[in-house]
C-alpha cells in the first residue's frame, strides 16, 4: 500500500526523467570539455524520443491484440513497453564534422542544451516536490 | 557521486584550457627569442587534447548504449613543438645572424596566437557555465527534501 504511494507511473517516469536530465548534464559537460579536441564526436542523450515512442506504442496498443504472459516460456505477443521502464541511453553522433579537424561539437547548441536541461531538471524537481507536498497534505489533513 | 562527476568533467576542461593558455602565453612571450637551451630560435609549442575515458563508445559511433556513460572529460596528452620552418629575417647587426646576415626567428605568429587565446578563453567560459548549471541542478535536487 505504502509502496503504491511512491511508485505510481507518473512518479516513476519523473524519476527516470530526472536521471536522464542528470545524464544529459554529464554528456553536455563532456561535449563542452572536448570542444577543442581534434576528431572528437559529440554524444547525444536519448530519452524523450524513447518516451514518445513508448507513448505512441501505448496509444496503438489500446485497440491492438495482445497476449497475456503467464509463464516464463510464453512469447510476448503485441508486447508494449511500460512507460516506467523507459530509460535514458546515449549515442555517439559521428556522421557530421563541424570543423576540418573532424570535431562536431557545436558550442552554441551545447550551451542551449545546457540551459534548457537545467530548467528542465528544476521543473522536474518542482513536480516531485509538489507530489510529496500533496502526500503530506493527505497524511496530515491540513 | 554523479553530481560531482559532472563538475569533475568540466573541471578537467578548465585544467586543460588553462594549460593551453599557459602555452599560448609562453609562445607570445618568446616571439623574439633567438637563443634556446637546445640551440636555435624558440619553437612554437602546441597542446594536444584527447577525450578521457570513453574508449568503448569512441570505437563504435552510432551505436545506442544505455548508461553508464563513460565520458570523463578531456586530458592533455602532450605539448608538441610546431615543426613549421623558422622565419628568416635580414638583420646583419643581430648577434645571432649567420654569415649571410639572416637571423632565424621563432615560428610564432602573433595573430594565430591571439586567435587561439580567444578560442581558449571562450572554451573556458563555456565550461564555467556548465559547472554553474551542475550547481543549480544540485541545489534544486536538495530542495526536494524541504
Amino acid at each position: 500500500m505504502i509502496d503504491r504511494l511512491f511508485s505510481s507511473t507518473s512518479m516513476s517516469v519523473i524519476t527516470n526523467a530526472l536521471a536522464a536530465s542528470r545524464l544529459q548534464a554529464e554528456v553536455t559537460a563532456h561535449n563542452l570539455a572536448n570542444v577543442d579536441t581534434p576528431g572528437f564526436k559529440r554524444t547525444e542523450v536519448l530519452f524523450s524520443d524513447r518516451l514518445a515512442a513508448a507513448l505512441r506504442a501505448q496509444g496503438g496498443a489500446r485497440d491492438a491484440l495482445s497476449g497475456a504472459v503467464t509463464d516464463p516460456k510464453h512469447i510476448a505477443i503485441g508486447d508494449v513497453p511500460r512507460l516506467e521502464d523507459v530509460q535514458a541511453g546515449t549515442v555517439v553522433r559521428a556522421e557530421t564534422s563541424l570543423r576540418p579537424d573532424g570535431n562536431n561539437v557545436d558550442l552554441d547548441a551545447e550551451m542551449v542544451k545546457l540551459t534548457e536541461n537545467t530548467v528542465l531538471y528544476q521543473s522536474l524537481a518542482q513536480i516531485v516536490r509538489m507530489q510529496l507536498a500533496q502526500l503530506r497534505t493527505a497524511i496530515t489533513g491540513a | 557521486m554523479e553530481l560531482f562527476r559532472t563538475m569533475a568533467i568540466s573541471g578537467s576542461a578548465l585544467t586543460a584550457e588553462r594549460l593551453r593558455l599557459d602555452v599560448i602565453a609562453n609562445n607570445l612571450a618568446n616571439v623574439n627569442t633567438t637563443r634556446t637551451a637546445e640551440g636555435g630560435p624558440y619553437r612554437r609549442q602546441e597542446v594536444v587534447f584527447a577525450p578521457r575515458g570513453e574508449q568503448v563508445q569512441w570505437m563504435y559511433p552510432g551505436i545506442e548504449s544505455d548508461p553508464p556513460f563513460r565520458g570523463r572529460g578531456v586530458r592533455v596528452v602532450g605539448i608538441q613543438g610546431d615543426p613549421s620552418a623558422f622565419k628568416r629575417v635580414y638583420d646583419p647587426g643581430h648577434p645571432d645572424a649567420d654569415a649571410t646576415g639572416y637571423v632565424s626567428m621563432p615560428n610564432v605568429n602573433v595573430v594565430t596566437e591571439m586567435v587561439d587565446l580567444m578560442a581558449a578563453t571562450r572554451a573556458y567560459e563555456a565550461n564555467v557555465a556548465a559547472i554553474g548549471a551542475a550547481k543549480a541542478m544540485a541545489t534544486s535536487a536538495l530542495d526536494i527534501g524541504r
